[in-house]
């Protein structure tokens, strides 16, 4: 299935948000995660389900001044 | 006890700091310990999906209050969106607004500043905005619901020093909020000027950053960030054209 992960599409096959972090090989903790522009909370990612064309923005916080 | 108060929240500390442009990331805990400094800003931004970094909250102490800014943001829209996803992750109430157009001298836009600072100050965020400084945007934060107002003493990382200095000490006279004088200062010097002034606070970050010793210059701001605030509060001595003697002119050897 096709969505937009960090403004690219990508196809993936996970099938919620804590699949798809799973398949990333990054370290989540400190993630901040937008599912269809909204913040989705850690515990919740296994019940947030992915669809088609969904957009998913994995952030962080980054030093800045 | 001479506190900063920003929003309700009480600060012993007058100085506050970046975690921008370090060389190493484990520079920024020992900084916060040699310089006292409870506020820290950061920003928000895209993973890097090849290659992962490390988030920069594993470097912050807890009881640092953390100020993400909202840097990226062109509107009030993008910095009213920032915000909320910063507080949403559970970086707290305080939000630096940052709305930048300008690429060549990173110059604040003051009019989408204020439509941000409206927005997130009724949701119930403590507000400092990044501004260029001008008495009337000043006024406008204010009644926006602004905790504090931040002009910029020069270009951001350009350590040039006060070169506002007579508006923001026009702001800090006519505004009844802290003035915290953010981007600019160099050195601790231009700290204690800013403090002298009458400055709420001053934020430092490069000037301490980019030091070959940042906890060392940590603390010397944080010296001189007190020792202006000190010398503000005692009141300074009139300046005058003309010599003032402090000794008696010794009267026996002339006679006028």
């Amino acid at each position: 299935m096709e969505i937009t992960l960090n403004g690219e599409v990508k196809k993936v096959e996970s099938e919620n948000i804590y699949d798809l972090i799973k398949s990333l090989d990054l370290d989540s903790d400190g993630v901040v995660i937008l599912h269809n522009d909204e913040v989705i909370k850690k515990e919740l990612w296994s019940r947030s389900n992915l669809n088609l064309k969904d957009s998913v923005e994995v952030l962080y916080f980054v030093s800045g001044g | 006890m001479d506190k900063l108060i920003l929003g309700g929240v009480e600060f012993k500390s007058r100085l506050l700091t970046g975690t921008g442009k370090f060389s190493s990331k484990d520079e920024i805990p020992k900084m916060l310990k040699a310089s006292g400094s409870q506020i820290i800003t950061m920003a928000l931004r895209r993973v890097n999906l090849n290659n992962s970094d490390e988030n920069i909250l594993n470097y912050i102490p807890k009881n640092i209050t953390l100020l993400p800014n909202t840097s990226g943001a062109r509107n009030a829209e993008e910095a009213i969106k920032i915000a909320r996803i910063a507080r949403a992750a559970g970086c707290g109430d305080f939000i630096k607004i940052e709305v930048i157009n300008d690429m060549k001298y990173l110059m604040p836009d003051n009019a989408e500043t204020i439509k941000a600072t409206k927005v997130l100050a009724s949701e119930g965020f403590i507000v400092l905005p990044y501004m260029t400084p001008d008495l009337i945007a000043g006024q406008r934060l204010k009644e926006a619901g602004a905790a504090a107002v931040m002009p910029l003493g020069s270009p951001i990382g350009s350590n040039r020093g006060i070169e506002t200095k007579a508006m923001i000490e026009i702001m800090i006279e006519n505004i009844d909020l802290p003035i915290i004088v953010d981007a600019g200062i160099g050195k601790p010097s231009q700290a204690a000027e800013a403090m002298e002034m009458g400055a709420a606070a001053v934020l430092v970050n490069t000037a301490i950053a980019c030091s070959p010793n940042p906890a060392e210059m940590g603390e010397a701001f944080a010296l001189a960030v007190k020792a202006g605030r000190m010398a503000y509060k005692a009141k300074m001595a009139e300046e005058s054209r003309y010599a003032n003697a402090s000794s008696p002119l010794t009267g026996f050897l002339h006679n006028n």
